[in-house]
């Protein structure tokens, strides 16, 4: 069975697809993000090969607040 | 902008307006907001103003997290909520920042969150991890 992926363009199957991950520290937080790429053949689609159809973030909180001070980012 | 217990809600505990017990404690809630909210340790209540636009799983007022009873590392007194917020489907262009709030007290700001700059998200899933439960990361530590 072909897993999907739920896109812009609808839900594609993933094996056409292509992502990077992206990986970001910003201090307090790391930030991940990753990028879809349809890279299929279906001609329907053909004007969006290469054309980025998703993008999801995770964003980890390295450390919470404290009572004792608030950090300037 | 600056990530910052609120000043109010400094003031909120000392008047013990604020429950975070697993059972029969209140309810907390995270939002998500636009660069152009101004959040900081002055915010006192939330208010959909420059809130992200409903999207996916996301709606107006965001998510209600799931208590933790709080506890203590060493002299710490601490909470972090259980399990990470994450809204699937979603289509952001412009979210930098996030409130927890006490939605069982007049939606009273407890918390501002930055994520250090504009995370974008098409048609995805945006997830924050929450920081582990020590004295040193917990999410809302009283040292």
């Amino acid at each position: 069975m072909t897993r999907t992926v739920n896109t812009i363009i609808g839900e594609i199957p993933e094996s056409d697809l292509e992502f990077a991950t992206l990986e970001k520290d910003s201090g307090d937080t790391l930030i991940m993000s990753r990028e879809w790429k349809y890279k299929g053949a279906d001609p329907a689609l053909v004007e969006h090969v290469g054309q980025m159809v998703r993008r999801d973030c995770w964003v980890t909180m390295k450390t919470g607040i404290s009572l004792a001070g608030s950090a300037e980012l | 902008m600056t990530q910052a217990l609120c000043t109010s809600f400094k003031v909120e505990m000392l008047q013990a307006q604020h429950n975070f017990a697993a059972s029969g404690g209140h309810t907390f809630k995270i939002a998500l907001f636009k660069a152009a909210k101004v959040l900081n340790a002055g915010t006192q209540t939330y208010n959909a103003t420059d809130e992200v636009a409903a999207s996916g799983t996301y709606s107006a007022g965001g998510l209600i997290l799931t208590n933790v009873d709080p506890s203590a590392d060493g002299t710490t007194g601490m909470v972090t909520f259980s399990g990470n917020p994450q809204w699937t489907g979603v289509t952001f262009t412009d979210c930098t920042q996030a409130l927890i709030y006490n939605h069982s007290q007049g939606d009273t700001a407890v918390a501002v969150l930055d994520f250090g700059g504009n995370q974008a998200v098409t048609a995805g899933t945006f997830i924050i991890n929450l920081p582990s439960a020590t004295a040193t990361t917990a999410l809302l530590r009283f040292i």
